[in-house]
């Protein structure tokens, strides 16, 4: 007997261990009827072709469940797939049926409830005329750019939704990359001595556009007299959001090697912007350099109630995470530690998430280099990357591996979101030309509550106090990810202990509302009052 | 202590001087110690930025002698000059491995430091930067580096004691002074930011042309003095001018 509790002692003692070095985030990659995304050819010779194309994570039918939109290139369709999960994750492809057809250089996507019968609308940016798509409650979707009049032609990338005036409705941001010429691109360029695709250096950057919801489906540009006409920049990404909590939607974009912008609402009757991205630290890194901003996550990082930006950039470079003060920003990468270890990496979409349910959010970075050359001996950083997975450890980011481990891609895209109804968050990530990986999150631990937002729920600030005094904050934010959009519930995990005490919600609109009585964990519905 | 002991060291330390000198700068500098006439040329050759060829002749050299320390440390440097850090990393390693007395190089431990900081491996390079200072006590340039490091590891005690450090070792490098006390107003920000201004302008006044010391100091005024913060930012922006007109070569930012 003495010597059997010996020998359970030794395998209880060796599970401990075990347990120590395992990895905190538990994802399985699930196989899927999701066809490969396409974006020019394998080995890309233009910069027309590196920067792949985006998802859109949505409940398009209202049936409780998150389906796709995944946007293709090279005059292939752009696709939508029903979530038809029930037990384990599975999407149906529904394009052809829901009267999808987009056959064109599609980059990336926006949802937004553009018409309020809520069902979210999708736009999708093209190299070309973008592209409006009207939900028919679930039913189907009808193309109405022209009737709608947001049909830019140019090279958009990323572009979102929010309400900039507050008058109830979403208006919408299209970021703008570059002028190009299929039939005359640039001539092959240098980097770090080896021969590459030429771009964007060298060529002209294009203007964003801006276009203000007048209502009964039409919009008009408003990008001059909102004063967001910047000088052009190589725009890559956008999120509409409430940087100061004052009530009223602000707009960070991202540019490619150029300085990021931060246009200020300036809450007046006629409605302006004030780009404070340079005064306020913005614009650059902690050392005053422009760097290329391709994603862009969000997140209350020192707990103060304001929104963080962490920003994924070039190889050789490090990603950037700027401090919110409600005013200034200040560069904290290396005291999170999230600098030097992303120096081999080139960064696209990224997303702040509690991918382990233990009441704080980790991040996700996907990484890819953008010229088929690149490798470790010739530029310092490989074609095809990991993911770079980072748990939030007390003031730090620390990287961790996962039960995936580690393999290298060319990811450009990634959503976040719970696919499988089990109050975990899943991710979907998409490859350059590549398959579309559905990496589901097995994690067991607390259900977190989750809040179910009925009012105008786009670029909500939910923030939530505990019985301890500590605030949690999250936003609803629209953009950010790269040329990817995600229309989610907001989720809380609390540390163990802790019980909310009351939430205080600024609605995208800017109505405020505050609620008691939350509970710990489950779904809750929230209903804007006004 | 390493350099005094042996004349012979004392040669070799002077020679890593200079090419840490040569690197941290953008002028070039003439190595004035005696070298081997065919490790001169080489090092001349990755001095002016043909490193390519500097390579066919170090080669040359390893096939006819065989390895050493200095060759493979000057393989390693002129892929370091491209910025070029995996294959400078391997060679440098290459080199490392000579720790006899009489052949080991002391300024590889130092570059491969370097090459480690500069792929992200905190680690490796903490440890590389640690060997060449048991080896070489007084280095600044990498005690600033180890202040980075620790920096980039959360310890801003430790970055602080390593940039008095780097600042104290390199009284004969102002250049060098400058980028340890700007970084030392980093870590006096947080807390302190009259120390840190007054950090950033002793830095600026020996180096002008460090536009990131110029950035952070003008984000020290960001909300109390407008005009202050302007100047500032428009000396950080002539100065980034200055420093990328003098090098920049490709065209992409690095």
């Amino acid at each position: 007997m003495k010597y059997l509790v010996f020998i359970l002692c030794l395998v209880g003692c060796s599970d401990v261990a075990q347990d120590q070095n395992a990895s905190p985030f538990l994802f399985t990659e699930v196989e899927t009827v999701i066809a490969p995304t396409v974006c020019g050819a394998a080995d890309p010779t233009q910069i027309i072709e590196v920067n792949g194309t985006g998802l859109g994570l949505f409940d398009y039918d209202n049936d409780g469940d998150l389906d796709l939109f995944v946007v293709n290139a090279s005059d292939q369709p752009c696709r939508l797939y029903e979530n038809i999960s029930s037990g384990s994750i599975a999407f149906q492809d529904v394009t052809k049926e829901k009267g999808i057809d987009i056959k064109r250089w599609a980059n990336g996507v926006a949802v937004g409830d553009v018409n309020g019968d809520g069902f979210e609308d999708l736009y999708v940016t093209c190299f070309g005329e973008n592209v409006l798509l009207l939900n028919n409650e679930g039913d189907s979707f009808t193309d109405v750019t022209k009737q709608a009049g947001v049909g830019d032609d140019r090279w958009g990338t990323s572009a979102a939704f929010g309400d900039l005036d507050n008058d109830g409705d979403l208006d919408l941001y299209v970021c703008n990359y570059l002028q190009f010429d299929t039939q005359n691109p640039p001539p092959r360029a240098k980097y770090k001595g080896v021969s590459v695709l030429g771009g964007p250096h060298g060529l002209t950057p294009e203007k964003d556009i801006v276009y203000e919801n007048i209502g009964g489906g039409v919009f008009r540009d408003v990008t001059e007299s909102w004063q967001l006409d910047a000088t052009a920049a190589f725009s890559l990404n956008v999120v509409i959001l409430d940087v100061n909590d004052d009530g009223w939607q602000d707009v960070y974009v991202g540019n490619d090697s150029m300085a990021n912008n931060l246009f200020l609402n300036q809450q007046k009757k006629e409605t302006t912007f004030r780009d404070i991205a340079t005064r306020s630290g913005a614009a650059a890194n902690g050392d005053g350099s422009m760097q290329a901003t391709m994603g862009i996550a969000v997140a209350d990082i020192d707990n103060n109630g304001m929104p963080d930006f962490f920003t994924t950039n070039f190889s050789s470079d490090t990603n950037t995470l700027q401090l919110n003060d409600g005013t200034y920003f200040e560069d904290r990468t290396k005291l999170f530690g999230l600098g030097l270890l992303s120096r081999t990496l080139l960064g696209w979409s990224c997303g702040f998430h509690d991918f382990d349910l233990d009441g704080d959010e980790d991040l996700l970075v996907v990484n890819g280099h953008v010229y088929p050359e690149a490798t470790l001996a010739s530029m310092d950083s490989e074609r095809a990357q990991p993911l770079l997975w980072m748990s939030r450890v007390g003031d730090r980011f620390r990287k961790v591996s996962t039960t995936l481990g580690e393999k290298n891609y060319r990811d450009r895209a990634a959503v976040f979101g719970d696919l499988d109804g089990d109050g975990d968050t899943d991710v979907i990530v998409a490859q350059r030309s590549g398959p579309v990986r559905v990496l589901r999150n097995d994690v067991v631990g607390r259900r977190p509550l989750v809040i179910h937002l009925e009012g105008q729920a786009m670029g909500a600030r939910l923030k939530i106090t505990l019985d301890d005094g500590s605030v949690v904050s999250r936003w609803n934010h629209s953009g950010g990810g790269f040329q990817s959009s995600a229309f989610t519930d907001p989720t809380f995990t609390f540390p163990l202990g802790r019980y909310p005490k009351k939430l205080e919600i600024t609605w995208g609109d800017g109505d405020r509302q505050v609620v008691g009585n939350l509970p710990r964990k489950g779904d809750f519905t929230l209903l804007q009052k006004n | 202590m390493y350099c005094f002991k042996h004349p012979f060291r004392r040669t070799k330390c002077l020679f890593w001087v200079i090419i840490l000198i040569f690197i941290g700068c953008e002028e070039p500098v003439s190595p004035t110690v005696k070298l081997d006439s065919a490790l001169i040329t080489h090092f001349t050759l990755i001095q002016e930025g043909k490193t390519g060829s500097a390579r066919v002749r170090i080669r040359q050299r390893i096939e006819e002698k065989g390895e050493s320390a200095q060759p493979l440390f000057l393989m390693g440097l002129s892929y370091h000059k491209e910025k070029k850090y995996t294959k400078a990393a391997d060679w440098f390693e290459r080199a490392a491995k000579f720790d006899l007395p009489e052949d080991q190089y002391p300024p590889t431990w130092h570059f491969l430091g370097w090459s480690y900081y500069y792929l992200g491996e905190i680690e490796k390079s903490t440890r590389a930067f640690e060997t060449f200072l048991s080896i070489q006590p007084n280095e600044g340039d990498s005690f600033f580096a180890l202040g980075l490091l620790a920096m980039d590891s959360g310890d801003r005690i430790a970055a602080k004691e390593y940039y008095k450090k780097s600042i104290a070792f390199q009284q004969d490098n102002p250049k060098g002074q400058a980028k340890a006390m700007a970084r030392l107003g980093d870590v006096l920000v947080v807390d302190n930011p009259n120390a840190a201004r007054e950090m950033y302008l002793q830095s600026l006044s020996l180096d002008p042309d460090l536009y990131e010391a110029w950035y952070r100091l003008a984000k020290t005024y960001k909300q109390n003095d407008a005009e202050l913060f302007q100047k500032y930012l428009q000396k950080s922006k002539e100065a980034k001018l200055r420093v990328t007109q003098k090098k920049h070569n490709t065209s992409f930012p690095e």
